[in-house]
Order: C-alpha cells, then structure tokens, then sequence
C-alpha cells in the first residue's frame, strides 16, 4: 500500500513537472517569437524608410536580439533540468532510500 | 563604416562578458570551490561561443539586402538558441550537480547586454535627428 501511495507521489511530481516544462516552453516561444517579430518588422520599416541607415539598425538589433534570446534560453535551461535530473523527485527518493 | 561600428560593439561586448564570466567564476570559487567555479566559467564560455558564432554570422551580412540581412539574422539566432539547447541539455543530463554555476555564469554573460544597450543610449542619434 506505501509503495503505490510513493509511486501515485512520484507520478504526481512527474505530472506537474511535465506541466510546468510545457508552460516554460510556451511561454519562451510566444516571448521570443513576438519580440523576434517585432524587431525584425522594425527594422524592415527603418530600413525601407532610410536604407542608409540600416547597418546601424543591425548593429543595434543584434544587442536587443541578446537580450530577448538569454532570457528564453536560461528558461529553457531550466526547463532541461527538470525534464533530464528533477531535482523535485530528490526529496521523495531520498525519503524512501532510493 | 557599420562593419566597424558592428566590431566594435562585438568586441567590447566579449570583453565585458569575459570579465562578468570571470567574476561569476570568482564568487562560484569563494562559495563552492573550484568545480563550481569551472562549471561557472564554462557557462560563461557557453555564453561568450554563442555571442562569437551569432556575431559572425550576422557579420558577413551586414551592408547587404536588408531582406538578406534578416534572414541571416534570424538563421543566427535559431543556430544560437539550438546550440544553447544543445549545450544545456548536455549539462542537465550529466553534470546536472553543477547546473546552478553552470546557468549562473551564462546569465552573467547576458548582463552584458544590458550594459551594451545602457552604452548604446549614449551613442549618437540617427542622421536625420542630427541634421
């Protein structure tokens, strides 16, 4: 009966571990997908609009782009930690030995 | 002229990212020894190569097509974020103990853009502001 009451544990962590990984993935899609949109339609229209200046834009876009980048990537980091070593599982393996 | 502008800006870049990797490595090494302090370099590292590879890539487009100089721009960011998958699955799968330092110095690398956009507010304005 312990065994199935730590094993309905193990999937419940498991469970909402997966949910968790999903809505980090989402949310670091939409982000960078909406500022990744953004940025590059600006500087489409900046450039359309004075072309000289589109060296200038690029230099400038590749910094923003940085930022918009690390941010979804240290999400998606941690979202491989938890998918590949959970550290949330150590409490209930180190509780039952294990 | 933007191709300098453009190495520039890359250069002080890497050099502010190094010095943040390094310090990151530094505090890793007072507060967990020095595997953490490695694991913080390395994420440093991660950051620093990622930095380096996306730079070139946007690099040799620049002065072109506008519409070319977007797409370069968006392949280098899609190699930048696989690569960074890549890389921090590889930490999370096997060096899953040291993922902390590892994550913490690459967030140290991304300070660096914030201190590049702080920079770049003091640059001078667009031509037709100036005129």
């Amino acid at each position: 009966m312990e065994g199935i009451e730590l094993a309905g544990l193990l999937a419940q962590i498991q469970a909402n571990t997966a949910i968790a990984v999903g809505l980090i993935f989402a949310a670091a899609a939409l982000g960078t997908g909406i500022g990744f949109a953004l940025l590059g339609g600006k500087f489409l229209e900046g450039a359309a609009r004075q072309p000289e200046l589109a060296g200038m834009l690029q230099v400038r876009m590749f910094i923003i782009a940085g930022l918009l980048d690390a941010l979804s990537i240290i999400g998606v980091a941690f979202a491989a930690l938890l998918l590949f070593a959970n550290p949330l599982l150590g409490a209930v393996q180190g509780a039952i030995g294990g | 002229m933007y191709e300098q502008e453009f190495a520039k800006t890359v250069a002080w870049l890497l050099r502010i990212q190094a010095i943040l990797a390094a310090l990151s490595g530094l505090a890793f090494a007072m507060i967990g020894g020095m595997a953490w302090a490695i694991a913080a370099l390395i994420g440093g590292a991660i950051g620093v190569f990622l930095t380096v590879l996306t730079a070139i890539r946007i690099g040799l487009a620049l002065g072109q097509d506008p519409k070319l100089m977007v797409r370069s721009f968006y392949r280098a960011m899609a190699l930048k974020f696989v690569l960074a998958v890549i890389l921090f699955v590889i930490v999370a799968q096997w060096f899953a103990g040291y993922f902390v330092p590892v994550v913490s110095g690459y967030a140290a690398t991304a300070v660096a853009y914030w201190l590049a956009m702080r920079k770049m507010a003091f640059l001078p304005l667009t031509t037709s502001e100036t005129e």
